[in-house]
């Protein structure tokens, strides 16, 4: 059942192969007779380092003298040796591709062994260690793969071990790799580290303004960031294309709202993750150009994740439609209905999305911008790892739209394992259990939807008879 | 008929006017900066702006100074309460020929940059227009209004421009409310006098009250003052509602306002049956 890791070459050959070309001059820093044979029919010439006939000549005068078009090289054993190794490579022969492949001892498969027993020796080397060696050393990745784990590996039942990596790799993807290969190459410069710290009580509000339908609401948004309350505060102003005009709107409101704001280029599909990479703050919003927000939005949010231990929390929401080029609204439909939070609301209402604030320090290895590129999704995909904060009350946020609703799931319901409690779990079933025995909640439920429609259809009827009701009623 | 075209066409310029008390310096901050921006706005009316304090001292006219050189400040000698102060810059606005309307506006709000300039153009839409209130932002006042005509049955008087016209058919707001509901006073005389009362749905104000921490007191001069519009609008029931109210929230003892019988133009537009909204409301 286990995995035959400790038989696998690293890197593959396959992998070397695909990297190289025929003419290609090939230094092998570990031997590999059989890699050798098919680099040799593959029409590359395979060099060797001069061992013992050289003994006086450092290791990076005979790269020098050799120079390799590639060199191959493996990050197992020690990951100081394996860095000056890579340093040495590097300095001696600047103009070679180093390909690089490295067990990941923070697959889910390398976890699991650990815990099981099963894996006595497992290489202290992840993601983000090499990363960070590769930013030091000035070394630009041309190409990355991962080799994905093979489902079972440990003496878990199916069931349990498909959980618990499933739960490890929507925390981190990179747990589902049990092998990473990189092309590599130097970049010129050396970095201290790839990571960014995060500025220490900064919100970040990350604005999608690409929408061309919504466009024409970014004044709006802006205005309400502007008055808001919550401070420091940042914005990034994502759109597809250089965006002076939104670069203006940002200028004057400054004036207002004394904010710090950056405008990023991005298509639509990376937008947010492009966004994010560049937010400089501890805390972190989504907004796009039709949503604004009431002067204690952010500050609410913020405060509770301050006083509690949540990673995130999320506000009740507004949906507003929008007649006519003069706004009209007709009405407003507040979202999640009720003072508790279910997942199926995440599902249901992906404008949630808009709704919440992140605080980033809490989120571990968990990767949001990875999380965003399905946009619609983040919030189940938080709510799946990090409980969430729900504020309720008053909606303090609304998203508007023109033409007709759009709300609704945005997709399936994505294929997710939810960590949470039992408590909580419970908590849930009892609601569920009281709303469904409960026969006025029934009738208050369809009274409230009947009313909606109603509303919809023919707000000044619906206007009138509430009047007529209200004067009843007094 | 021709004489009113020349007037309005020789009256075009703009006078809006503040009432202040005891304000925090970003508060004001917020709102000299929106009027630094309305007045780069194209097309917008020339206007001015006039600075009431009616705070116990005269610590704002540094803070002004310091925000707006030059700011025409004055000091009200007293709490004149918000329709007093208002009326008192609205007679110096309007005592200027080149003066078409009067803008009040809360020291609370933060105007789009171009609110002013929709508020006049709104103004000038329709003959005989008495009242234009801006359009709350972010969270818009519930109350209906006509999608077209942008017609409403009362203006609320946090940003609120007062043409010319009303102010000489009807001159300002009724004194004896100190503050609140001298709005809906106003909107309803002015219906009864035929003219219009609208919303501007281009003139954004950044106004948010709704999460305001609760004030007894502010609670009080609420129930007070809907007392006197009761009372001033024949309502009975109104206005005793009001005023038990008002006992509840432990008010001061005030002689209660008589009950009048208003000629019946006025009785037409006056509207108790939703309540302090005063108007149906959209959700």
């Amino acid at each position: 059942m286990r995995l035959p890791a400790a038989v696998d070459p690293v890197p593959p050959h396959a992998w070397v192969l695909e990297q190289v070309g025929a003419g290609a001059r090939v230094l092998l820093l570990a031997r590999d007779e059989v890699l050798v044979e098919r680099l040799m029919a593959a029409g590359c010439t395979v060099l060797e380092l001069e061992g013992a006939s050289a003994p006086d000549r450092s290791l990076a005068e005979r790269l020098g003298r050799l120079a390799p078009t590639h060199v191959v090289l493996s990050a197992e054993g020690s990951p100081p040796v394996f860095e000056e190794t890579l340093r040495t490579v590097a300095e001696s022969v600047p103009s070679a591709t180093l390909l690089v492949g490295a067990r990941n001892a923070a697959s889910s498969t390398a976890l699991l062994e650990v815990l099981s027993g099963h894996a006595p020796e497992v290489p202290a080397t992840t993601e983000a260690s090499l990363t960070r060696c590769f930013s030091a050393l000035g070394l630009k990745v041309l190409e990355r793969r991962a080799v994905s784990c093979q489902s079972r590996t440990t003496p878990l039942a199916a069931g349990t071990e498909a959980a618990l990596r499933g739960l490890l790799s929507q925390l981190s993807p990179v747990t589902g790799a049990d092998v990473l290969l990189y092309a590599l190459a130097p970049s010129g410069a050396s970095e201290e580290s790839a990571s960014r710290t995060h500025v220490p009580g900064l919100l970040s509000v990350v604005l999608w303004a690409g929408e061309s339908q919504a466009r024409p609401l970014l004044d709006e948004a802006l205005f309400s960031l502007a008055c808001q309350e919550q401070q420091p505060l940042e914005i990034v102003l994502v759109a597809p294309f250089r965006d002076e005009a939104a670069r203006e709107l940002l200028e004057r409101y400054q004036a207002i709202g004394g904010y710090t704001f950056e405008l990023v280029e991005a298509e639509a599909r990376v937008a947010f993750a492009e966004g994010i990479r560049r937010a400089r703050g501890q805390y972190l919003a989504f907004l796009e150009s039709a949503c604004i927000v009431y002067p204690d939005h952010y500050v609410k949010l913020v405060q509770a994740l301050r006083d509690g231990e949540a990673a995130w929390a999320v506000s009740r929401a507004r949906r507003t439609p929008l007649e006519g080029l003069e706004r009209f609204v007709p009405h407003k439909r507040p979202l999640p209905l009720g003072e508790h939070l279910e997942p199926a609301h995440l599902h249901r209402e992906p404008s949630l999305l808009f709704a919440l604030v992140v605080e980033r320090s809490r989120l571990g290895p968990f990767s949001l911008e990875q999380a965003v590129e399905r946009a619609s999704e983040l919030p189940l995909r938080l709510a799946a790892l990090f409980e969430p904060l729900f504020l309720g009350g008053i909606a303090s946020c609304e998203q508007r739209f023109t033409g007709s609703e759009k709300e609704g799931p945005a997709g399936p319901l994505p294929e997710l394992q939810m960590l949470t409690s039992l408590n909580i779990l419970e908590e849930r079933v009892e609601r569920a259990r009281a709303d469904g025995a409960s026969a006025k909640g029934m009738r208050h439920r369809v009274i409230d939807e009947l009313n909606n429609r109603f509303r919809e259809r023919v707000p000044r009827l619906h206007g009138a008879l509430k009047s007529l009701a209200g004067r009843l009623v007094r | 008929m021709g004489q009113e075209v020349r007037v309005n066409r020789q009256a075009r310029d703009v006078r809006l006017g503040v009432v202040l008390y005891r304000n925090s310096r970003r508060e004001l901050g917020r709102l000299v900066a929106s009027l630094g921006l309305n007045r780069r706005s194209p097309g917008v009316a020339p206007f001015e702006v006039m600075w009431l304090d009616n705070s116990p001292d005269e610590s704002l006219r540094a803070v002004l100074a310091e925000l707006e050189p030059g700011a025409d400040y004055r000091p009200s000698g007293g709490n004149l309460g918000f329709g007093l102060a208002h009326n008192q810059l609205m007679a110096r606005a309007f005592s200027e020929p080149g003066v078409a309307h009067y803008v009040c506006v809360n020291p609370d709000a933060v105007l789009h940059p171009d609110c002013i300039r929709e508020l006049a153009v709104e103004a000038e839409r329709h003959a005989r227009t008495g009242l234009v209130e801006a359009r709350m932002f972010p969270d818009e006042h519930p109350k209906s209004y006509h999608p077209v005509t942008h017609e409403t049955p009362w203006c609320s008087g946090c940003v609120l421009l007062i043409t010319r016209e009303l102010y000489e058919a009807e001159g300002g707001f009724d004194e004896r409310f100190f503050m609140y509901c001298e709005d809906v006073d106003l909107s309803w005389r002015a219906r009864a006098a035929g003219f219009s009362t609208h919303v501007a749905p281009a003139a954004l104000a950044h106004h948010y009250t709704v999460t305001r921490e609760v004030s007894s007191r502010r609670e009080q001069s609420v129930r007070r003052s809907g007392a006197l519009l009761g009372a001033k609008y024949g309502n009975a029931a109104f206005a005793n509602s009001c005023l038990m109210k008002y006992e509840e929230l432990g008010g001061p003892p005030f002689s209660a306002p008589a009950l009048e019988r208003p000629a019946r133009a006025l009785a037409r537009v006056a509207d108790f049956s939703h309540g302090f909204d005063f108007a149906r409301g959209r959700w």
